[in-house]
């Protein structure tokens, strides 16, 4: 098993661009299973593509095994490859396909035919594709395809097995099937992996750790749960979780958050200390709690009921919040799910984060006990 | 409220026959007024031309507006006298034609004829359905109708189309034909005889002659010689336009373009110093040079179009498996573009196969003569030999002909490459 670092890494398309990455230090454990996340355009495909070898690094040292592999071609990297658009090639059967890569080596990491064909079963069979060895890329489904792409970059048995948005062509339901079959292709096999999505979910379920971007920079690099509960900032804070987090702009004083218009007054936990000054406040909507009295007042604006729970929408002077309720029945039409109901919400003390002017968050604020974190 | 929708759409499967012959008709006419027209003989037949038009005009607006509610004997009538003038108009042209001078031509007949009988099928089916003209069919009437015409109307289409693609296509394979007959009819005329008196003697003067052998040969080193050089820089040439972005690309692309704008006789005289300087003159060599100039540029345009489908992750997917970028061009690109390249070899070797202008300013020994110099040299001189000029025209497109057929496929897939999706 392999590991990776990324060390100071840079990337600029154009010396006048801004950079497509900057700054970015990952390290990629042995076995692990890393996921790059982020909206479109934040360099999560960028750093992927340098890892591979696929594009130029400006500068800094990208290493794999502790060996700066910057100016190696990506054949010499060891690494494996699983293309959004699959990248199969058309005109070749998926065993050809498979063993491509193991053909095309020369000198001594050239494998007699045997252990070839060996690998390509081999591979055959972990991925359920041994009656399509024969077909056409053409003549799969969209599963069977994504299938090929993974055991192509599986058979070379690569140090580090990359993926950009692989499942991203697949309809719903098939993507969720996938998502579970590449853990448990990843828990068999062990290989390093760095995965790169746009979607939480995927990142959630998939990753040991995450590595969250945005416009180039690295946000946070933690294992999901904590990235969730911990954000780093307000980035991570409103780009993990659906809906996504609430944060209200504001202020402090003595121990006390106001709303910017003072709709909200809530006092804060000790833990904050003497927080004072412009902050924003932020919670999770399903933390918000609503109570039959000693809360904050705030009118229903909507209600999305999704059947297991319902996001109702809040709204009280300049303040907009969603609160997440569970199983409200179906046959209880609880009367804060009407509009324009008017009902008292309040915030558990160990639920509220705080982030400073620069969008960082102040101070760990959780006792760790309350929420599981999984550990690394 | 009773809505009688049936009776409000229902037109009767003739009467819907007879719209579409009428606009046959009508382009018919307009088509054989600009006919006249060219060969100058419009003054003759005004009446004739205006007939023509004006009766399938009338004849159009009577059965292809909506079906009457109300009795309407004005329309009733208007398609009778349209047809009735539609039908005379190309009889008296057809007569006019038959005492004039010139006689009739075949053209001619193919013009009237069909007009003549639209004609008269419309008012046939005119009267026939004067009831539904004067609106007194009935609700029941009317549905049995309009179900008929919901089964039987779309085959009777399918039928017309097929009649009209047929005359379409007599069009283009006419003058083919007639060089077919031409070189199975014994002697030098240009008139034909039967299937009875058929001979093979024209086929026989060639095969069994040197001269068309070795113009054979010179024909195919040029054409194939023309096609792999073509091939070899084009191919490259086109993935590098494709794939890398470098200064003077546009400019490039454009420049290819620039020299299919002059007309080939314009380049005539540069192209001969040219080879006159490279001592080229008179060689298959220069020959090919000079046809691959003149088909690269469209060989460049197409392949660059091919390869801008395949999509960039495909060589990455290779450039991680380890190819080189001469395995990613031998592996991948080449197997995949298949079809362009077909399509570029064939029209690199049919632009030398058929060139004549640039072949007949460089060649003066009869020995190194391509099969069009060939071709041209049976039919000049002192008494042109019609039939064996016809015989070895048949000859020369038997290779191109096979050669469609084997890369037909291929054909296909390379003129729609751009459509599809890798």
């Amino acid at each position: 098993m392999s590991y990776v670092r990324f060390e100071a890494v840079e990337k600029r398309y154009n010396p006048d661009d801004e950079p497509a990455v900057q700054g970015l230090n990952i390290d990629v454990n042995e076995g692990e299973f890393l996921v790059l996340v982020g909206p479109s355009g934040c360099g999560k495909s960028t750093t992927l593509r340098m890892l591979a070898g696929l594009e130029d690094i400006t500068s800094g040292s990208i290493s794999i095994d502790g060996a700066r592999v910057n100016d190696l071609p990506p054949s010499a990297r060891g690494v494996g490859m699983v293309f959004q658009s699959y990248a199969l090639y058309p005109h070749m059967t998926v065993e050809k396909n498979l063993s491509f890569g193991l053909r095309m080596a020369r000198g001594e990491d050239r494998l007699p035919a045997k252990e070839i064909e060996t690998r390509v079963k081999e591979a055959a069979s972990v991925l359920g594709l041994e009656p399509y060895l024969d077909r056409l890329p053409r003549h799969l489904s969209g599963g069977q395809r994504q299938r090929v792409a993974l055991g192509r970059a599986l058979v070379r048995r690569p140090k580090v097995l990359l993926m950009d948005e692989p499942l991203s062509n697949l309809d719903a339901k098939l993507r969720n099937q996938m998502r579970v079959e590449l853990r448990r292709i990843h828990d068999e096999l062990g290989t390093t992996t760095v995965y790169v999505t746009h979607d939480q979910v995927e990142a959630m379920t998939l990753a040991d750790r995450i590595a969250v971007m945005d416009q180039g920079v690295l946000q946070q690099h933690a294992t999901p749960m904590e990235a969730y509960h911990r954000p780093a900032n307000t980035f991570v804070a409103s780009f993990l979780g659906r809906p996504p987090m609430n944060l209200i702009g504001g202020h402090c004083t003595d121990g006390t958050f106001r709303s910017a218009c003072e709709t909200l007054a809530i006092e804060l936990p000790s833990t904050f200390g003497d927080v004072t000054g412009e902050v924003t406040f932020g919670i999770r909507p399903e933390d918000v709690a609503i109570v039959s009295e000693g809360g904050s007042t705030l009118n229903v604006r909507d209600a999305e009921r999704l059947g297991a729970e319902t996001i109702v929408h809040l709204q009280g002077g300049d303040v907009v919040l969603a609160a997440v309720v569970h199983r409200p029945g179906m046959e209880a039409q609880a009367a804060h799910e009407e509009r324009g109901a008017s009902i008292q919400v309040s915030f558990p003390p160990e639920a509220i984060h705080l982030f400073g002017p620069d969008g960082q968050s102040l101070a760990p604020h959780v006792d760790a006990t309350q929420h599981e974190v999984v550990n690394e | 409220m009773s809505i009688d929708l049936a009776s409000r759409w229902y037109t009767p499967l003739t009467l819907l026959l007879s719209k579409w012959l009428l606009w046959v008709c009508l382009i018919q006419a307009v088509l054989y007024v600009g006919l006249n027209w060219m060969r100058a003989e419009l003054g003759e037949y005004p009446t004739v031309l205006s007939m023509l038009v004006i009766g399938s005009l009338l004849a159009l607006h009577a059965v292809s507006t909506r079906p009457p509610q109300t009795a309407q004997p004005q329309r009733y009538v208007e398609a009778l006298i349209g047809g009735v003038t539609l039908s005379a108009g190309a009889m008296w042209g057809y007569l006019a034609h038959t005492a004039s001078e010139r006689g009739v031509l075949m053209i001619d007949m193919w013009f009237l004829f069909p007009s003549m009988l639209t004609g008269g099928a419309v008012v046939w089916f005119t009267f026939s359905h004067r009831t539904w003209f004067y609106a007194e069919h009935d609700l029941e009437r009317s549905e049995a109708g309009l179900a008929d015409v919901r089964t039987k109307w779309p085959r009777w289409v399918q039928l017309m189309k097929q009649v009209l693609m047929v005359h379409l296509a007599a069009f283009a394979l006419l003058p083919p034909f007639w060089v077919v007959l031409l070189s199975l009819s014994p002697g030098n005329g240009l008139n034909f005889v039967g299937p009875g008196e058929w001979s093979l003697e024209h086929y026989r003067f060639h095969l069994g002659g040197d001269n068309f052998f070795l113009w054979l040969r010179n024909s195919i080193l040029v054409a194939v010689g023309t096609t792999l050089l073509g091939l070899f820089i084009a191919f490259p040439a086109a993935y590098g336009f494709s794939r890398y972005r470098f200064r003077g690309r546009n400019v490039g692309l454009f420049a290819f373009l620039v020299v299919q704008m002059f007309p080939g006789a314009l380049i005539l005289v540069p192209y001969f110093l040219v080879m006159k300087g490279f001592g080229l003159l008179d060689s298959w060599f220069g020959l090919m040079l000079a046809y691959t100039v003149t088909a690269l540029p469209l060989c460049v345009w197409m392949m660059k179009g091919f390869f801008d489908s395949i999509p960039k992750e495909l060589e990455e997917a290779a450039i991680v498996d380890g190819c080189s970028q001469l395995q990613i061009f031998t592996r991948i690109m080449f197997p995949l573009s298949l079809p362009a390249v077909a399509v570029t070899a064939l029209f690199s070797f049919l632009a030398a196969w058929n060139e004549f202008l640039l072949a007949l300013t460089f060649l003066s020994t009869d020995s190194k003569y391509t099969l069009p110099i060939g071709v041209t040299s049976v039919a000049t001189g002192q008494s042109p030999q019609w039939g064996a000029f016809a015989a070895i025209s048949i000859l020369v497109s038997i290779p191109v002909v096979l050669l469609f057929i084997v890369f037909q496929r291929y054909l296909v897939d390379g003129m729609t490459a751009g459509s599809v999706k890798g």
